[in-house]
Order: structure tokens, then C-alpha cells, then sequence
């Protein structure tokens, strides 16, 4: 397997690690190094006595390190891969240590755990239906409950900042919505506190975003009304409310209970963004070549751990997906993914048709937040210091930063480009573009 | 209908009646009031129409059509290239505290001109902001900028000085608003051009300008001096600033067939003697004997500064020396420029002339400086790194040791490294016994404390010859090295790196 020093370094949890990295990239650091198929591995010089064991295995990229470092991967395991991608030549005709082989045999068994212990649960479902079912049903219920006791109390407030007008919104009601938001925390709708605070920093951004604030409320009105009436919704629709909610069905439920879709994947866009200073979210948004489905993988990263995966925006992959249930299944659970040399077409439209898909979608689940969006033959246009889109169905505003703005109108030279990027109800964040054979990704620029 | 909704949220349910909504919208609304909380039922209105408009966008029509697209440029450089993953690193880190990532951004940039090739789209926002914090990269960056460039440049007010190029006529603009650097790079161009032009120019805001910035705008007529500016020039010789008045006396000196210069040679020739000797002629030397009023108009000053090191009368030769220029005195005696300062130092008034000349000597006299440089006086070796700077870089290697440590130990590493403008390198002949001495130093246990010299070896690293790069073995590093010798040896091994592949045939 050969590695590009620019691919390893994009595994890098942030800069610093990436420069501490390649300051560890010194001959006599390593006073051991090995490679066979499946693993890369170093004993590397630190502080201490003892050199740090460190090693990738190569099949997932998955590095693990000795030292105490919480970053991941860490700057050894960057710095071997970084050895490895100079195809030093001491890595050759070293067999492979004990604790590289234990380590292995402990990924395979854990695997093989996974796999077994979600067995267990269906043969335990299977073996007495009624009893799972049964403390299912319980704690389900447990958590309506909570959750019914919570929105209650959220609908009054919210009323209340009817009552007393927007404009009036002061200190001592941003306390009480803190307090709302760790309420909804509490009541296990995490999914109501971040529109909570969403609507929080609204009121802060002034009297401009009023009107954005009042929908924002009107919207969680919506959610609470879904939640009285739960027991008359559809299960697609009740899908839709526990999303809305940020009650989400267990993966290993997913991949248990929904269809598989085989399909070539182009990952269109990939989203990166802070929710908080240790936590990242990232946003895959995959187009079937076959399906003509568009899928987002949703996964987050505590503390700069890394991704369990790398998907690189531009790239084609083929990946059997199983979606998270709902009226518009969007959410998906990527297996048995594979890089696909191949090119996936993008989707073919135009802007009408993508806008109309658009609001159609918002029509059928007025609760989603985000959706994608694929515009075809679109200029970029930078005017009075915003960011712009001009297509043939009208001009949309763009959410995008300056230095991706100034890299995107680089890439277009003012050229048609097919944009895709998430679209909010209002905006559009462009997360990629092609022109011609060339693909542009946001957060690429230098 | 948002604004009849808005108007009751900010102003409070309470406050503001509802007023009944038409269409389909209002209808649904209406069904939803359940008669009690009227406040809920708001929140309730305002779920319904925002669900609406959400699933209805509106777009403002395109009416503007979108500016023209950027010509086609056949050579911008392809993403694949072997260059751009050099020229990326090179624009990354767009910092001005670092000499060598400067100088590699320019170097990266020449060597892209030499292939006639363009920056590669996704480089130029870098690399426009690159060139708007360092006015010195522009002469590289403005012609590989190419099609794309200059169309992007247009955009951004922050990338002007690239756009003005484009459209071949700086506006005036950058003349009458543009910040103190854009004004003199639009002036020296303007200069080269149509020298006429600029003259006008600068004779018509004169009055306007400070002191400071009169100097600096007469000081970039130089290099197309000629009889056309006396008129501008000689009612300079009484300008307040002393600066300037000295400015235009020494660039009238250069004018034959002034009035200025043939009154300095009208003073200093009489004073410069011929004297028949036993087997030779000699020439000797007097100081004024006393001050001539006239002086005041030539900027002269007949008042010794307090603490100068010279003598009144020396001050006072040393005054008309500094503005003559050095070829009358090679034509008056017929010696050349060694024969010259070795004549001045047997004379009574050697620090006077050795100090005038020093001021007088420019680049285009390399005998002159080198007979200066030979000389083994304070005054020369003060300014030795000034004086270098003005010698072709061959000729300047002749005065340094090749070894890194004796270079170190005289304390002239930063002075070789100053005395080379961007784009120069070493010669190959002092490249290749220079680079022993670097790789010794990063075994050096010396690195570990001294960053001035980790920075003076990637400065180095940027000045060595390209062809003297690819024979350099790879550095030996110190297994109890700090990050920070780390991070010097490694950019120091890319710097390398990233010219060897700038330098290979494309």
C-alpha cells in the first residue's frame, strides 16, 4: 500500500499534531521499525525510558500508540506513517513483533464481539419476543414520558416570548432559555436543546434576526404539537419526530430492520464543524449512481479523536447502506465500503428541479434542518461583499466562508460550475463543485 | 403576512391583535386556535407559516447577469504537476516573520515564469494575499499570475496592486489614494516608461508632499536621470529638508552640464594638485582653507556637527567629495579606482575622501567598491556589508571564507545573507565547500540554543546554488535533538527538497 505525505497528513486531528509529527520523522527516534501487509508498526524515542509502541493498522487506518496522548491519531503514529510514506527502507524484511499480532487479534475479537452480541440480541428477541419486547415497550415509554413533561414546559415558554414580544427578550429571559435548553437536555430530547440554543444566538445577533427567531420558535411549536399527537402519527412520521428530537433508533436497530441499498456512492460533500470546543461533527453526503438516492452519513469526534473512516469529498466508493428510518430516509449506516476508482456521475437536473425537489422535501418533513442540494450550471458571484449563486432559477445566498469563497471563485474562474452543498430553508452552504473533471471541496483551500 | 406575524412577536401577543391572515394559510391557521392560550396559539401560527415558507423558497431573480468568466489560459499549471505540491507548501505558510519562506515563494514564482507557466487556480487567494503583505514578491508574482489571476485579483480591493497590472495603465488612482508603497511602485514604473510623465508628475504634487515623502519620490528619478530633470532638481538645493537638498546636489553632480556640477568641480579641482617629483608626477590634496557662502546653495554646510569624527576643514572636503562623481577623478589624474585609494591613504586628508566615497560609490562602479572594501580602515569595515550589497554576487564571494564556523566566528553570516537581493543565489563555486560547514552544524551541539543560527541556516539553505543542490547528502541528526533543531533540520531538508524540484528540468 503506498501513502502520499499529504494523505497522511490529512489524518491529522489538527495542525499542531500534524507539525509535532513531522518533527518525530528522524532516523534515530525510531530504534525499530516494521511493515507487512496489514500493519505498519515503530518503536519510537520519547521522553522516557521505555520507547512508545506504535502502530497502524493499514486496513482501516486505525493507529494506536503506548503514549498518553488523547489525539488521535497521535504525532507517533503520524510520524510513522509519514516514515512509511518515504518508503524508508529500514521498514523491510522485519517480522512482525507480539505486540503487533496482539493487537490485531484484539481488533479481529472485538469485531467478532460486536457482531455476536448483536446476534444475541435478536436470538434473544427471538427466543422470548414477548419479554424483549416487552422492556422495549417500558423504556420507551419511560423516556415519552420525559420527554412529554419536558415539552410542556418548553411550549410555555415559548408562548411566554409571544406574550411578552421579542423585543422585550432580556437578561433575565436568555438565563431562563440556558436553563430551557438543559431542560430539553434533561428531559432526553437533545435534539430540542440545540434549537433552543440555535434560537439563543439568534435573539443575541439582534433585532435583525427577530423574524428568523420568531420562525425558529414557530418550528419548535411544531415538534411539541408532534409529541401530543405521537400516538395518531404514521411510524414514518413518528420516525421524523424522535430525528427531531435527537432520539435516534440504535444503529445495530438500523441495520437490523432496514433494506440494504448496494450502490457506487459518490461522496459529493463532506461537512466538518465545531457543536462545541471538544466535540465535531462531521456530514457525508453520498449520491447513488444506480439508486439516484442521496444519503448522509452522520458521525461525530469527542476530543480529536479521528473518524472511523475517511471519506474524501470528490471520491467514489461502493458501499451497501441502510437507512435510518423516516418519510425522506436521508440518515444511513455506510457497510462494506470500498474505494471505487470509477467516477460516479453526479446526479443530472437543474436548478428548478432542484429547488422544487427541495421544497418538496421540506413539505413532506417539515422538521429536517438540513437537506442536499445539487445545482447544475451554477456561477458563482461575489457582490457587495456576499456570496451569491446565480442559476438559472434565481439567485440563491451562500453560506461560505471568505477564504473558501475567494478559493471556489478561483477554482470557477467565473465559469458555470455544478455546486452541491446543504440547504437550510434559506441558504446554501456549498461543501463541493465540479468543473469539468476537476472537484473542488470545501475546506481544501490553503 | 410575516410582517403582521413579526409585528406581534417583537411588540407581545398581548399587545398586538391578530389580525385574521387570508389564503389557505391563514384558513389552517385559523383552525388551529383551540380558544385557549392565545399565546400558544401564535406559536402555533408562526409553526405553521414558517413550516410553509421553508417548503416554498423563493429566489430573487437573477436580473444582474454575472461578470464575464476569466479568459481560457493554456499555461496555468495542471493539479498533477510536480510542482504543486512545492508551490502549495510554499504559499501555505504566507508569513512575513520568516525570510526563507519569502524567498522560496519568490524563487518558486521565477522559476514559474521561467517555464512561461501560471499559478495553478486553487494557489492564487494565497497567493495574491502572499503578495499584498510582501511588496517585494510582486515583480515575481504579477507575471505568473496569469489570466485567472488577474481576473480574481479584480474582486478583492485587497488584491489592487495586482488588477492595476492587468489592465496595463495604473490608475491614477493608486496616485492620488493608494497607500504610500502602491504610490511609489505605480511612480518607478511610471518612471521606466515615460520618464517625462512621471517627472510631471511628481513636480505637480511636490508642493503637497513631507519631507520624507519628497526624498523618497525624487530618490526614484535616479535611474533615468538625465538634463530634462535640472529643472525640477536644482530649485531643490534649497528645500527645507536637508535630506532632500543633499538628494538632488549629489544627483545634479551626476549632470555634466549643470551649473551645480561644474561649481563643485570649480571648488574641488584647484584644491587637487599636480606636483613634479624626482622620478613621477604626484598628485596632492588640500582641504578648503576656509568656507565659501556660496556652499549654502549646493549643500554644503559650513558648520562641522559637533561630534563628528572630522576635522573642520576635512568636513568640510569631505562635504564636496561625497558629491562629485568618482569617474572625474580617474579622468582628472588618470588613475584607476586601486590606484586612487591607495594614493588617499599617504595624504593628510585620507578619512575626508575615504568617507565621500564610500557615500558617492554606487553598483554600477564594481572597481570602486572593491578598492574601497580592500581597505583595512573602521569607516570601510562599518560598511562592508553595504558596500557588498552593491558588487555583482561573484564578485562579492571573493571577500568571505567559505567555512561556516569562520563565517560565524567574524560574524558576518547575517551579512552574507543580507547582501544578496531576492532571486540571487550563491555562486556554485561558493555553494558547493559551503554546504560541508551546514550539515556539520546540525551536529552541532550549538543548534539546540542559538536560533538566530537556525534561522540563518534555512536562510542559507535558500541561497545555495541549485545545481549544488542534489549532490547534498541528507542531514545526520542528533538523536537528543529539541523540537526545535527538529523543525530546523526539517525545513531545512524540504527547503532543499522543494528546489530540487523547481530546478529539475520540467
Amino acid at each position: 500500500m503506498s501513502l502520499t505525505r499529504e494523505q497522511v497528513l490529512a489524518l491529522a486531528p489538527d495542525a499542531s499534531s500534524a507539525k509535532a509529527a513531522t518533527g518525530l520523522v528522524n532516523d534515530s527516534k525510531w530504534p525499530m521499525l516494521g511493515t507487512d501487509s496489514d500493519a505498519v508498526w515503530g518503536e519510537c524515542q520519547g521522553s522516557g525510558s521505555k520507547p512508545y509502541q506504535v502502530q497502524v493498522d493499514l486496513g482501516e487506518m486505525i493507529s494506536r500508540c503506548s503514549c498518553p496522548s488523547r489525539k488521535f491519531p497521535c504525532k507517533h503514529g503520524l510520524a510513522l506513517l509519514l516514515m512509511y510514506a518515504q518508503s524508508h527502507p529500514r521498514f523491510a524484511g522485519v517480522t512482525r513483533p507480539v505486540w503487533v499480532d496482539e493487537w490485531l487479534a484484539s481488533r479481529r475479537d472485538r469485531a467478532e464481539k460486536k457482531e455476536k452480541a448483536a446476534q444475541a440480541v435478536v436470538i434473544k428477541a427471538a427466543i422470548d419476543p414477548a419479554t424483549a419486547a416487552a422492556a422495549v415497550a417500558k423504556r420507551e415509554a419511560t423516556r415519552w414520558s420525559r420527554i412529554e413533561a419536558g415539552t410542556a414546559e418548553l411550549e410555555r415558554w415559548i408562548a411566554d416570548q409571544f406574550r411578552r414580544g421579542l423585543a422585550r427578550f432580556g437578561q433575565e429571559q436568555r438565563k431562563e432559555g440556558i436553563g430551557m435548553a438543559a431542560r430539553m437536555v434533561d428531559a432526553q430530547a437533545p435534539g430540542l436543546a440545540s434549537r433552543v440554543q440555535e434560537a439563543l444566538a439568534l435573539l443575541a445577533a439582534g433585532a435583525t434576526r427577530h423574524g428568523d427567531t420568531m420562525m425558529r420558535l414557530g418550528l419548535l411549536q411544531l415538534i411539541i404539537e408532534g409529541v401530543r399527537r405521537r400516538e395518531r402519527l404514521s411510524s414514518e412520521r413518528l420516525a421524523d419526530l424522535r430525528i427531531a428530537l435527537g432520539w435516534s433508533p440504535d444503529k445495530d436497530e438500523v441495520v437490523a430492520e432496514s433494506e440494504p441499498v448496494v450502490d457506487r456512492w459518490c461522496a459529493c460533500g463532506v461537512a466538518i464543524g465545531e457543536i462545541d470546543a471538544k466535540l465535531t461533527e462531521r456530514r457525508v453526503w453520498l449520491h447513488g449512481a444506480v439508486s439516484g438516492r442521496w444519503a448522509l452519513l452522520q458521525d461525530f469526534s469527542y476530543g480529536g479523536r479521528g473518524w472511523e473512516r475517511l471519506w474524501r469529498a470528490g471520491d467514489s466508493y461502493a458501499a451497501t447502506l441502510r437507512f435510518y428510518p423516516g418519510s425522506l430516509p436521508l440518515r444511513a449506516i455506510a457497510l462494506d465500503v470500498s474505494a471505487d476508482d470509477a467516477t460516479v456521475a453526479w446526479p443530472t437536473s437543474d436548478a428548478e428541479m432542484a429547488l422544487d425537489k427541495a421544497s418538496h422535501m421540506l413539505a413532506v418533513n417539515p422538521w429536517l434542518e438540513l437537506l442536499p442540494m445539487w445545482l447544475p450550471e451554477a456561477t458563482l458571484v461575489r457582490s457587495n461583499e456576499a456570496w451569491l449563486l446565480h442559476t438559472s432559477a434565481g439567485t440563491l445566498p451562500l453560506t461560505i466562508d471568505d477564504a473558501a469563497g475567494w478559493g471556489l471563485l478561483a477554482f470557477s474562474g467565473g465559469q458555470r460550475i455544478d455546486a452541491m452543498g446543504e440547504w437550510d430553508g434559506a441558504s446554501l452552504r456549498i461543501l463541493g463543485a465540479r468543473h469539468g473533471t476537476l472537484y473542488w471541496a470545501a475546506g481544501a483551500e490553503i | 403576512m410575516k410582517d403582521t406575524l413579526l409585528k406581534i412577536a417583537l411588540l407581545g401577543v398581548d399587545r398586538a391583535a391578530m389580525q385574521p391572515i387570508d389564503g389557505e394559510i391563514g384558513v389552517l391557521i385559523a383552525q388551529l386556535s383551540d380558544g385557549g392560550d392565545p399565546a400558544r396559539d401564535f406559536s402555533r401560527a408562526t409553526g405553521v407559516f414558517a413550516a410553509c415558507e421553508r417548503a416554498a423558497a423563493r429566489l430573487s431573480a437573477s436580473h444582474a447577469t454575472p461578470p464575464p468568466a476569466a479568459a481560457p489560459d493554456a499555461r496555468a499549471m495542471a493539479a498533477d504537476h510536480p510542482w504543486v505540491p512545492v508551490l502549495t507548501w510554499a504559499f501555505a505558510q504566507a508569513s512575513l516573520a520568516s525570510s526563507h519562506e519569502a524567498q522560496l515563494r519568490y524563487e518558486a514564482c521565477s522559476r514559474m515564469a521561467a517555464i512561461d507557466a501560471r499559478l495553478p487556480a486553487l494557489l492564487l487567494p494565497a497567493a495574491l494575499d502572499a503578495g499584498r503583505r510582501d511588496v517585494a514578491l510582486r515583480p515575481a508574482l504579477l507575471p505568473v499570475l496569469g489570466t485567472r489571476g488577474r481576473w480574481l485579483a479584480a474582486f478583492n480591493p485587497d488584491w489592487s496592486y495586482a488588477e492595476a497590472t492587468a489592465a496595463g495603465d495604473i490608475s491614477a488612482t493608486v496616485w492620488q489614494d493608494g497607500g504610500a508603497v502602491d504610490r511609489q511602485t505605480y511612480f518607478a514604473t511610471l518612471r521606466r516608461t515615460d520618464a517625462a510623465a512621471a517627472r510631471a508628475l511628481l513636480q505637480a504634487d511636490l508642493g503637497q508632499m513631507a519631507a520624507k515623502e519628497r526624498a523618497e519620490f525624487v530618490a526614484l528619478l535616479t535611474p533615468e536621470l538625465s538634463d530634462d530633470d535640472r529643472p525640477l532638481l536644482e530649485p531643490l538645493l534649497r528645500d527645507r529638508s536637508r535630506e532632500v537638498r543633499q538628494l538632488a546636489a549629489s544627483m545634479l553632480a551626476r549632470l555634466p552640464d549643470s551649473a551645480h556640477a561644474r561649481q563643485l568641480i570649480a571648488w574641488l579641482a584647484p584644491l587637487l594638485t599636480q606636483k613634479r617629483g624626482l622620478l613621477a608626477r604626484g598628485w596632492s590634496i588640500e582641504a578648503p582653507e576656509q568656507a565659501d557662502s556660496a556652499w549654502t546653495s549646493a549643500a554644503i554646510e559650513a558648520t562641522r556637527p559637533q561630534h563628528d569624527v572630522l576635522g573642520e576643514r576635512a568636513w568640510w572636503l569631505y562635504q564636496l567629495v561625497r558629491q562629485v562623481p568618482l569617474a572625474w577623478w580617474s579622468t582628472h589624474t588618470g588613475m584607476n579606482a586601486a590606484a586612487l585609494v591607495a594614493w588617499a591613504a599617504k595624504t593628510d586628508w585620507k578619512d575626508a575622501l575615504y568617507r565621500g566615497w564610500r557615500e558617492r560609490v554606487s553598483a554600477a562602479e564594481p572597481d570602486w567598491v572593491e578598492a574601497l572594501l580592500a581597505v583595512r580602515e573602521q569607516e570601510m569595515r562599518q560598511h562592508a556589508a553595504e558596500l557588498l550589497s552593491l558588487l555583482p554576487a561573484t564578485r562579492r564571494e571573493a571577500f568571505w571564507p567559505t567555512d561556516l564556523a569562520e563565517l560565524s566566528r567574524l560574524g558576518i553570516v547575517g551579512d552574507v545573507i543580507g547582501a544578496y537581493n531576492r532571486g540571487e543565489t550563491f555562486s556554485l563555486a561558493y555553494s558547493r565547500p559551503l554546504i560541508a560547514g551546514l550539515l556539520r552544524c546540525f551536529e552541532d551541539d550549538r543548534l539546540r540554543h542559538d536560533h538566530v543560527l537556525r534561522n540563518q541556516l534555512l536562510d542559507l539553505a535558500i541561497l545555495l546554488h541549485p545545481q549544488s543542490l542534489t549532490a547534498m547528502r541528507s542531514i545526520e541528526r542528533r538523536a537528543d535533538e529539541t523540537p526545535a533543531m527538529a523543525e530546523c533540520a526539517e525545513t531545512f531538508q524540504r527547503i532543499v527538497q522543494a528546489r530540487i524540484v523547481l530546478h529539475a528540468t520540467p
